[in-house]
């Protein structure tokens, strides 16, 4: 589900979960949240990257596990997952992503809620909430923060899925990299804040949260209660039979 | 004077004023202001193109028509059209400027008060207020939102003017095409936007609107006051003079 190992001062999370295209589950998500915290309080952890196994970063929520769930159930599933991810601009410690092969829907939203996110050319960045009926439920204050407010909404519509050239070239990367070098990549960029004085590295990321973090509890909440009404319309209504929820 | 036409659920809207360069007079503002408000609240229709007729997209505010207006209806005139441009942005539907030729003073402030910015390569950008005189009057936070204060200023500044590929680089423009090309590209991308849940596009404007538009009634007063200001200055003074009298 989500492995731990570590190089140097560099602790890098796996996560491992192919068969559903390491989609973002309650389970995984608790996994997630209790790393971040072992390593946000380990000494021996100056930097974290968070990577994933074959077949491609994330591809958002799990639509097999919402399939269960009503969606009041959903959205309060959608709140939790934002809440993790939140926080993690909010650690000490700075998280390099590290998005191989696809980052889709809640794929997007956990990369850009990371600090530093390394992609390659061909990688496939797409939010296909609009299409499928709702505003995304969380993330949206980070990807405005990246990007800015126009850029964040002409992604979120979403009438054309972009590479990682693009996503790097609208800042939505921070580095392009051969597709075979993503994690190593992330690594050594790991390696080098690890080899920074800790405390101006955190006094760096804590001055800047404000300004990238600083909205984003309002903003999730806010967008959160606008997937609920758009999720009582009729077109996302079919998207979500499709995905085997009775509503 | 301002044509609108249909396609399938795609209004398009053009400036046609190509003797004047599709500058803005008070007939064309007004002309503006009612057929969005008319189309936004047309079930059948979900997206809009903004153009211009040959030869570019539009030219400003008409300098031969504000000459020759005392300053106070000047300064009236144009707050009518900031908030013509600021109500691009409240409509519950996407607008998308499709941008040939040029798109200089208030019609490049009005391109990028669309949602979606669609450019040929080769259209020329440019801000030429201060050289002339003035600080642009309104639609500056559309322009802050795009490209961020600091880059903004420089753009008024007006040092430089811009193609549509330097547009692009800077954020100004979401799509460049060839040259002759920008119609069918924005008529294709409202297509797409078209044909996506109506409620999720109309929630995703109004989530993003209030980054997108936050201040932008206050900036458009102050932007408004301090062009009143420098309109009693002698080179705004000589500029108004010379395009009153042609």
């Amino acid at each position: 589900m989500l492995s731990r190992r570590q190089q140097g001062a560099v602790a890098i999370l796996t996560i491992d979960r192919p068969n559903r295209r390491n989609a973002l589950g309650t389970e995984l998500m608790q996994a997630l949240g209790a790393a971040f915290d072992v390593l946000e309080h380990d000494d021996g952890v100056a930097a974290i990257v968070v990577s994933a196994s074959a077949p491609g970063f994330c591809a958002g929520s799990d639509l097999k596990e919402l399939a269960a769930m009503d969606i009041a159930q959903m959205c309060r599933h959608e709140a939790e997952t934002a809440r993790i991810v939140r926080a993690i601009g909010f650690l000490e410690k700075p998280v390099v992503a590290a998005v191989s092969g696809f980052a889709l829907g809640g794929g997007v939203g956990f990369a850009v809620g990371c600090d530093l996110v390394v992609t390659h050319a061909e990688c496939r960045w797409h939010m296909p909430e609009v299409p499928n009926g709702w505003l995304p439920p969380w993330a949206l204050a980070s990807l405005s923060a990246r990007v800015g407010p126009v850029a964040a909404r002409r992604l979120v519509w979403a009438s054309e899925p972009i590479t990682g050239t693009e996503a790097h070239q609208l800042k939505l990367a921070d580095y392009l990299v051969p597709h075979g070098d993503v994690e190593s990549e992330a690594i050594a960029l790991g390696e080098r804040l690890a080899a920074l004085p800790r405390v101006a590295v955190a006094s760096t990321k804590r001055f800047f949260a404000p300004l990238i973090n600083g909205g984003a509890e309002a903003s999730d909440m806010l967008a959160n209660r606008i997937f609920a009404e758009n999720c009582q319309d009729a077109t996302a209504k079919a998207t979500l039979r499709k995905f085997g929820m009775r509503v | 004077m301002l044509d609108v036409g249909r396609r399938d659920r795609i209004a398009i809207v053009s400036l046609n004023r190509p003797e004047r360069r599709n500058a803005m007079d008070r007939d064309l503002v007004a002309a503006l202001v009612q057929a969005l408000r008319r189309l936004d609240a047309d079930p059948g229709v979900a997206a809009i193109v903004l153009r211009g007729e040959a030869p570019g997209f539009c030219a400003g505010s008409d300098l031969k028509f504000i000459g020759r207006l005392a300053l106070e209806e000047i300064c009236r005139f144009e707050a009518e059209t900031g908030d013509m441009a600021r109500l691009l942005g409240f409509l519950g539907k996407p607008v998308i400027a499709s941008v040939e030729g040029f798109a200089l003073g208030g019609g490049f402030i009005l391109a990028i008060s669309c949602d979606l910015v669609v450019s040929s390569h080769s259209a020329r950008w440019h801000l030429p207020e201060v050289p002339i005189g003035w600080l642009t009057p309104w639609g500056l936070q559309a322009l802050v939102a795009r490209v961020g204060a600091v880059a903004a200023r420089k753009l008024c500044f007006a040092s430089e003017a811009l193609d549509g590929r330097d547009a692009g680089r800077l954020g100004l423009v979401d799509h460049l095409t060839e040259p002759g090309g920008a119609d069918d590209a924005a008529i294709a991308l409202a297509g797409r936007l078209a044909a996506l849940p109506v409620a999720a596009v109309s929630a995703t404007k109004r989530f993003f609107m209030p980054d997108v538009l936050n201040r932008s009634e206050v900036f458009d007063a102050q932007a408004n006051e301090a062009f009143a200001g420098n309109c009693r200055h002698p080179a705004a003074r000589a500029t108004l003079e010379r395009f009153g009298r042609r």
